[in-house]
C-alpha cells in the first residue's frame, strides 16, 4: 500500500512558484497557484506573455514541474496549454536529457 | 447518461423557420435556404431525412423526444438565437425557448436572448431585464453578425458595454456568443471572436461562451481561448461532424485539449437543426485522437475523463450547478 503524500506546505510551494516566475519573467511571463489537491496535485495558470505560447509544454516540463516537484508533498503540476501526448512527452525528456536543466535554488518558504 | 456520463447539451434551439415566421423577401429565402444547408451539413446521414421536416416551427414536445427520449441526454439549455435579419420572431424565438424550459424545468434551462440593433439599446437591456427576472433567464446570447449593414462590434462600449453591464446586474454570468459560421449574405468579419478580447478583458466577472468554433476562424478562437481565463468554446455541432469530417475534428480537439484545456470545451448538440444528439454522442464516445496527431503534434489522447468534462460537468460548473446533485435528483424523473 502506498503511503498518504505528505501536506504540502503552501508557504514553501509559494515560494517556489516566485522563485520560477522570477526566472520566466526573463521571458515576461510567470505562473501563479489555482488549488493544490489533498493529493498534492498543483494546478497553476500561465500568465503574462506565456499566456497562450506555443512553448508553455516545454517551459512546464523543463522548468516548472522539475522545480515543483521538489516542494516535499507535490505529487503532480498541471496547467491548462501544456497537455501533450505521450509521444512528444518522451520526445522531450529525450532532448531535455535525464539530468534535466540546472536545479534552481533550494526551497526557501517566504518571511 | 452514456456509458454512467453525465450529458448536458449547452445548445439546443426550439427554432422557427415555417413559412409564417420567415419573411417573403429575397434575403430571407437566401438565408433559410442557407441555414437548412448547415443543419443538414451537421446531421447524421439518415436521421430520418426523409420523414421530417426541418423549415418548419417545432414545439417543445418534438424536442423533448429528440433529445431527451431518443438521445442520452440528461440537461440541456434552449438557447434564444436572435436571428432577425429574415424572421419575424428570431431564429428561435424567445416565448418557444421559454415554454421548453418552463415546460421541463427539470432538465432545461432558459437562454434569452435580444439584439440591440434590431431592438434598439433601451429595448434590449429592457428585454434583459424581463427574461432575467420575469422569465427565468439563466443566461443571454447574442448575434452580432447581420446582412444589410446591421453587424455590431461586441467591443462597442456605447452599444455592447450597457448589454454586459446589464446582464451584470441581473446577476448573469455567462453571455454566450455565436461566432463565425456565417448564415446567407452575413458578412463573415463581422462573426471573428476577436471583438470579444476587450470585454473579457473588461468584464472579468462575466464569463464569454463562444459558440462554432467560430469556424474558419478558428486559429484565432483557440489563441483568444487560450488566453482568457473567462472565455469557454461551445462546440456546438463541431463534434457532429466526427461522423463525416473525423480527421478535422481529430485535429481542432487534440490542439485544444493541448492549447486552451478541456475545462474549456462545452458539448453542444445544435438540436434540432443538426438532428438528434445520439448518434454523435456514441461517435464522440469511441473518438481518439490518432497515434500521428500525438506524435507528429503533440496532442494528448482524448480520455474518459475528458468526455465527461466536456459532455456536462464543464457547463454544470459553468452554471454553477452541483453536477452529482443533478444526477441524484434526476435519476428519479421519468423521460
Amino acid at each position: 500500500m502506498n503511503a498518504a503524500p505528505a501536506r504540502v506546505d503552501r508557504n514553501a510551494l509559494l515560494a517556489r512558484i516566485d522563485q520560477v516566475s522570477a526566472a520566466i519573467g526573463a521571458h515576461a511571463g510567470a505562473i501563479e497557484l489555482l488549488e493544490v489537491s489533498e493529493a498534492g496535485v498543483v494546478r497553476l495558470r500561465f500568465i503574462g506573455m506565456c499566456t497562450g505560447c506555443l512553448f508553455r509544454p516545454l517551459t512546464m516540463m523543463g522548468t516548472v514541474e522539475p522545480a515543483l516537484l521538489e516542494v516535499p508533498g507535490v505529487t503532480a503540476v498541471e496547467a491548462a496549454g501544456t497537455r501533450i501526448s505521450t509521444e512528444a512527452a518522451t520526445r522531450m525528456r529525450h532532448y531535455l536529457g535525464d539530468a534535466g536543466p540546472p536545479p534552481l535554488p533550494a526551497v526557501q518558504a517566504r518571511p | 447518461m452514456i456509458d454512467d456520463i453525465f450529458v448536458f447539451d449547452c445548445v439546443i434551439h426550439v427554432y422557427d423557420m415555417s413559412d409564417r415566421n420567415t419573411r417573403s423577401d429575397r434575403l430571407a429565402q437566401i438565408g433559410r435556404e442557407s441555414l437548412l444547408k448547415i443543419g443538414s451539413g451537421m446531421r447524421w446521414a439518415g436521421y430520418a431525412e426523409q420523414d421530417l421536416r426541418w423549415d418548419k416551427r417545432w414545439s417543445v414536445e418534438e424536442i423533448y423526444e429528440m433529445v431527451f427520449v431518443d438521445a442520452p441526454t440528461d440537461m440541456a439549455m434552449a438557447q434564444v438565437v436572435p436571428i432577425f435579419d429574415w424572421f419575424d420572431d428570431y431564429f428561435a424565438p424567445v416565448e418557444a425557448q421559454h415554454a421548453m424550459a418552463a415546460r421541463y424545468p427539470d432538465r432545461v434551462l432558459f437562454c434569452g436572448g435580444t439584439d440591440p440593433v434590431h431592438e434598439g439599446l433601451d429595448g434590449a437591456l429592457a428585454q434583459i431585464d424581463l427574461q432575467v427576472k420575469e422569465l427565468g433567464a439563466r443566461s443571454m446570447k447574442f448575434y452580432n453578425g447581420h446582412d444589410a449593414g446591421r453587424s455590431w462590434r461586441c467591443d462597442d462600449r456605447e452599444l455592447a458595454y450597457p448589454l454586459y453591464e446589464r446582464c451584470a446586474e441581473n446577476g448573469i454570468e455567462v453571455i454566450q456568443f455565436h461566432k463565425g459560421q456565417p448564415f446567407g449574405l452575413q458578412p463573415l468579419d463581422a462573426l471573428s471572436p476577436l471583438d470579444l478580447q476587450a470585454p473579457a478583458r473588461d468584464f472579468p466577472e462575466l464569463n464569454f461562451v463562444i459558440h462554432h468554433l467560430a469556424m474558419p476562424y478558428f486559429d484565432e478562437v483557440a489563441s483568444v481561448a487560450a488566453r482568457f481565463p473567462n472565455v469557454y468554446l461551445a462546440l456546438s455541432g463541431n463534434l457532429n461532424l466526427v461522423i463525416t469530417r473525423p480527421r478535422m475534428v481529430q485535429e481542432q480537439l487534440g490542439r485544444l485539449l493541448m492549447e486552451v484545456g478541456v475545462e474549456k470545451l462545452l458539448w453542444g448538440s445544435e438540436a434540432a437543426l443538426a438532428g438528434g444528439p445520439a448518434p454523435y454522442l456514441r461517435a464522440f464516445m469511441e473518438l481518439e485522437i490518432p497515434e500521428d496527431l500525438r506524435s507528429g503534434y503533440g496532442y494528448p489522447q482524448l480520455t474518459d475523463s475528458d468526455r465527461e468534462r466536456i459532455l456536462g460537468r464543464n457547463f454544470a460548473e459553468l452554471m454553477g450547478l452541483d453536477l452529482d446533485a443533478r444526477r441524484e435528483a434526476l435519476a428519479t424523473v421519468p423521460r
